[in-house]
């Protein structure tokens, strides 16, 4: 039973090994103008660990490699395993270097699938010198055994509309509401997007990124994602809330102003994004301001999705919601359920540091050659391969960081996307067989909030509910930000598989989005509609007395044994109703989500259900 | 609904909610079984109890996490009596005779890692240490080491005694090293190659884990907690001839004392500790899960039947005896097993106790500490509450006395404490004034026996004003820094 405590951390573990392929595709590559007129790109094209028992050679001298998790306890060692490191060096587009390097001393958690106890028997274990039933879970650094903590944070791709006094020092016409959304990449990389209302009946985006916000009017962003007319837009916007003078009037006015400064194609708002940003997007002085443009747009905005018209169907939904909380039609969001939050996996944290560490690694190295560059005037590309080489074996950089991140829980800022940097790690300490469980399913509502004076986080409501243990929480300071999930919960670990879900959806009633042009909005005006949102991605759309017929069929689909689509399916729909929160069938099937299993007696199985899905079925 | 934690709280449902929040803070801090392979076992602090139980009132996901494999407490007979006066404030007393048969006793294993590499980069760079011992060792030493310059496994090491010794293979140089903790066994010595390849030399061993055990018997002052946020101080060790006892001879492990109930409204207690009775007599094992009984099924309902039906008290008490007298008490006493578990917390870690001692060099003040055998501060709030009972001579005697007394000379012209000099030489005329000179600039044989050595202040430049008085040491430090700030403090002397 204690493998199942353990599940959160392991799993999440071993998909996020699955997941270093994507990761390392998706970092950013170093540019240079290298040979005489040729752009030489130098990119990481795959990344990849391994265990020290299939252990290239040249890594053979490394001197606690191959050691038993018990052994490195004794010895006061750290459990390693190794990672390769692939590369690749083009000129204008022709690869034309390929290499690797290997780098040694990376912690792995013990009895995920890296670690040489995995798929043990009891009985081989306890030869091992571990515990018969040895759940693992936890790193070993230094001889200590270290995990990392479950955090709680903002549920990810969901737009949640928030009234926030703080918001109104951003700016004279700033106003405290506003609709805040954490978008997660499918690598975990994460952004967070504030859409402020601001008091002169406008919309403006804030999109923080490295550690800076940028602030532009919404309208802009808009225009930029697509290539349509201005009536195009005003259609979308007022789409689902017809007969919405206010609204009407304020997104007339948003587009009147947005033509002031003389932009009108989807050219003009990329160039005039691209031209404000390119400073701060640290990339080649040759990329054109259109290209930076599209580039932002990719990378800072709505980032969990690729399709650039999705972005904007998303956008438009992020600006009904804030006109609905601004003129009071729902009633703003807690971010202190349980409803509007998930959790912080041990696999996304160490993949965030791990990626942190391979970028930083990259600039070190983008510096240097640059210094070597201003020296030598020219582009020497095999200086350039050795000074790779030697660079990497100097700096164990990467291994040392994300070591000593396990070893103290500190994290540089901007690395994880909270307002966290500390205690990330915890030291599991075994007492007693009770408290070494406990830290495992424990889980913290975030450093920050044991600061705050007020006691609102604290406190245990409703939606906790078979989510959160209501008794198993400290005293004094930690007491309610500390909790424990409950015996039942399950947190998801992996990405369920949505590719058939669209296609049901159609069948039941769900009305696909279409090409803007293609639109017919009158049979949208006829009966209200709502959206429906997989993982944060506008699919389609139906009315409200569909809704509940869809909802229905979905969720004896996934409830039936043979269903194409997973038990862990999170299906939450919120019902249009005056004063409460925005109308949507949402669906989730992303990884950290709190679920429990209920009976349901209709279909006489056993049905999950997650913390959004309590709420509102 | 609950984590896993507190599902392991019997008829929780039953409770006062911030009881059910105490025990799992609670069984967090228990002395139990943190894991078999105490062999390889390598943490710095372990704590085991020997011949746990398996509660006999256990929840359903008792079996679900088999907890059995991992248990930590013991079935203990309470009887809820107060009795002797030794139990009052939540402490409680314990039955001597079952303390002696073993009732919680308990271990602590420590690992001490000694790596001689650290010792090593302090010391020259010509020179490999590693453990042994080499000839000229003393018996003293050699008596209580292996010639590996390790502790014999099985010993008993105290303070003082050796604990492991090395020597540098060059300059043959031995080292010893005396145990400094607390008296235990010797349990295991794990010896660890090296790590890194080793230049020529063949290295001999510089890595070691010794792991002592440490017995910790349960003593006064050690903590108990069963399973419902009630916890107490073992406050007597009870003989159990004194112990007071039932009608069929059982007499209690524990005495709790029964204003513990009022307030805490522990009634999970109460029902554990029937279906405890119920569950000992029929030699079953009764199920605790959480909002199993409902007001139409009452909970002790069931397990009061079967007391009854086993021909016990139907409320689940007995008539009993008082063990000093042997008379009859006059009220039934409330009595059956229930699950305790012995905390951690144990007084052979906290006690701290100092006559005298090492001092801070600055203020020759105590230092603080229980490492050190340093004292206890004695606070601003402290000194309030005796100034305020008017016990004078104690403030003085914690304050002064028994902190940084001292005597010092001040000049009673100037009031400075620290002009007063020693090292001059007052010299006697027959007939005239007194002269100062300094030491120094005289010939000692030109004044025969007219002089003697004398303190003089140096600022007013003469003899004896210079009077002896007690103050504390850190007000001369004090005087001492204004005087760096050139400030003057002048004392008063009548």
């Amino acid at each position: 039973m204690i493998r199942l405590l353990v599940l959160p951390h392991i799993a999440s573990f071993n998909s996020m090994v699955d997941m270093l392929e994507l990761m390392a595709r998706n970092l950013p590559s170093l540019e240079f103008n290298g040979y005489p007129g040729k752009r030489t790109l130098f990119f990481i094209d795959d990344l990849r660990f391994g265990f020290s028992g299939d252990k290239p050679n040249s890594l053979s001298d490394s001197t606690n490699s191959g050691m038993s998790p018990s052994e490195c306890k004794l010895r006061g060692q750290s459990y390693i395993g190794w990672m390769k490191l692939s590369w690749c060096l083009s000129e204008d587009g022709i690869v034309i270097c390929q290499s690797h390097k290997f780098i040694d001393q990376i912690p792995i958690m013990v009895m995920s699938k890296l670690c040489m106890l995995h798929k043990l028997s009891g009985y081989e274990l306890m030869q091992h010198g571990e515990e018969e039933n040895e759940a693992g879970g936890y790193f070993i650094v230094n001889g200590q055994e270290k995990l990392i903590r479950l955090l709680v944070v903002q549920r990810r791709n969901f737009p949640i509309a928030l009234i926030r006094d703080a918001w109104r020092q951003k700016g004279d016409i700033f106003s405290n509401k506003g609709i805040s959304i954490r978008c997660v990449n499918s690598d975990f990389s994460v952004s967070i997007m504030i859409a402020h209302y601001l008091n002169n009946g406008s919309c403006s985006l804030s999109i923080s990124r490295g550690g800076q916000i940028f602030y532009f009017p919404l309208i802009y962003v808009l225009k930029a994602l697509i290539d349509a007319s201005d009536f195009e837009i005003f259609q979308e916007l007022m789409a689902f809330t017809p007969e919405n003078d206010f609204l009407e009037a304020c997104i007339i006015s948003m587009l009147r102003t947005s033509l002031e400064k003389g932009l009108s194609t989807q050219c003009d708002f990329l160039n005039y994004l691209g031209k404000i940003y390119r400073i701060k997007m640290e990339v080649p002085e040759w990329y054109s301001d259109i290209v930076v443009g599209r580039l932002f747009l990719s990378e800072c905005v709505c980032i969990h999705l690729d399709d650039s018209f999705d972005k904007f169907l998303l956008l438009v939904e992020l600006c009904n919601k804030l006109y609905a909380l601004a003129q009071g039609k729902i009633s703003p969001d807690n971010l202190d359920s349980p409803m509007l939050q998930e959790v912080l996996l041990p696999g996304s944290i160490f993949l965030s540091v791990l990626r942190s560490a391979v970028i930083n690694w990259m600039k070190t190295l983008r510096s240097e050659f640059e210094k070597q560059m201003i020296r030598k005037a020219k582009f020497d590309r095999e200086e350039f391969l050795t000074s790779i080489v030697n660079f990497s074996d100097i700096s164990s950089n990467i291994s040392n960081r994300i070591s000593s991140f396990i070893a103290t829980g500190n994290v540089s800022r901007d690395v994880l996307g909270i307002p966290q940097f500390k205690g990330l790690t915890i030291l599991a300490e075994r007492v007693n067989y009770h408290r070494y469980l406990s830290h495992f399913c424990s889980i913290h509502r975030g450093h920050f909030f044991t600061e705050i004076r007020t006691t609102f986080v604290r406190k245990l409501l409703p939606e906790a509910f078979g989510f959160l243990c209501p008794v198993n929480t400290p005293d004094g300071s930690p007491c309610g930000l500390l909790n424990h999930i409950s015996k039942s919960c399950y947190i998801t670990t992996e990405f369920e598989c949505v590719d058939d879900l669209k296609g049901f959806l159609v069948q039941k009633g769900m009305k696909p989005i279409q090409e803007l042009s293609r639109r017919s909005y009158l049979s949208l005006n006829e009966d209200k509609c709502i959206r429906i949102i997989l993982d944060g991605c506008v699919i389609g759309y139906c009315s409200n007395l569909d809704t509940k017929h869809i909802v229905l069929s979905l969720r004896n689909l996934k409830i039936s044994a043979d269903s194409s689509i997973s038990h862990y399916l999170e299906i939450s729909c919120s019902p249009s109703q005056f004063g409460s929160i925005f109308p949507g069938l949402y669906i989730f099937s992303t990884p950290g989500r709190f679920m429990r299993p209920l009976v349901n007696i209709h279909e006489n199985s056993v049905e999950f259900v997650g913390s959004f899905e309590q709420v509102y079925n | 609904m609950l984590s896993v934690l507190a599902t392991f709280t019997p008829f929780s449902d039953h409770n006062q909610s911030p009881r059910n929040m105490y025990q799992c803070q609670m069984s967090k801090q228990t002395m139990g079984t943190p894991c078999h392979a105490f062999d390889t076992c390598s943490d710095n602090r372990i704590y085991r109890i020997f011949s746990p139980q398996s509660p006999v009132i256990r929840p359903s996901s008792y079996f679900q996490h088999s907890m059995d494999d991992y248990a930590q407490g013991l079935n203990s007979v309470v009887a809820v009596i107060s009795y002797t006066g030794y139990d009052m404030e939540d402490a409680m007393i314990i039955n001597k005779c079952s303390i002696e048969r073993g009732f919680g006793h308990g271990c602590v294993y420590k690992n001490y890692k000694i790596d001689l590499t650290a010792a090593q980069r302090r010391t020259s760079d010509r020179s490999h240490l590693q453990f042994g011992t080499v000839g000229g060792v003393s018996s003293e030493v050699s008596r209580f080491l292996d010639p590996d310059g390790l502790p014999i496994i099985g010993s008993l090491l105290m303070k003082g005694m050796p604990f492991y010794a090395y020597y540098d293979i060059f300059s043959l140089k031995q080292v010893v090293q005396f145990y400094q903790h607390e008296e235990g066994w010797v349990e295991k010595v794990s010896l660890m190659g090296p790590t890194k390849r080793v230049f020529s030399i063949q290295a001999g061993f510089q890595n070691v884990c010794i792991k002592v055990r440490i017995s910790r018997n349960v003593t006064i002052g050690d903590k108990f907690a069963n399973r419902h946020g009630q916890k107490g101080i073992c406050s007597k060790l009870w003989p159990t001839e004194n112990m007071p006892f039932t009608e069929t001879g059982i007499t209690p492990d524990i005495l709790f004392n029964p204003h513990g109930f009022p307030s805490r409204m522990t009634i999970g207690m109460t029902i554990e500790l029937l279906a405890g009775k119920a569950a000992c007599i029929n030699g079953c094992k009764y199920d605790s899960t959480a909002f199993r009984f409902s007001s139409q099924t009452p909970a002790h309902l069931s397990f009061s039947e079967e007391l009854f039906r086993a021909g016990y008290n139907y409320f689940g008490t007995e008539r009993m005896y008082s063990g000093l007298s042997g008379y009859e008490f006059e009220s039934d006493i409330f009595l059956g097993p229930i699950y305790y578990q012995r905390l951690r917390h144990m007084v052979s870690d906290k006690f701290q106790v100092r006559t005298t001692g090492s001092v801070n060099p600055v203020t020759h003040q105590p230092v603080q500490g229980r490492k050190r055998a340093g004292g206890m501060r004695f606070g601003e709030m402290e000194r309030d509450c005796l100034l305020s009972h008017g016990a004078s001579f104690l403030l003085k005697d914690r304050l002064l006395n028994c902190s940084d007394k001292a005597y010092f000379y001040v000049c009673l012209q100037c009031g400075n404490l620290i002009s007063s000099m020693y090292n001059h030489l007052r010299i006697y005329f027959e007939d005239s004034p007194i002269y100062t000179y300094h030491l120094l600039h005289i010939d000692l044989d030109n004044y025969s026996s007219n002089y003697k050595y004398d303190w003089l202040c140096n600022v007013c430049g003469e003899f004896g004003y210079s009077k002896l008085v007690v103050l504390p040491f850190v007000f001369r430090l004090l005087i001492f820094e204004m005087a760096s700030m050139r400030i003057k403090l002048s004392l008063k002397v009548n």
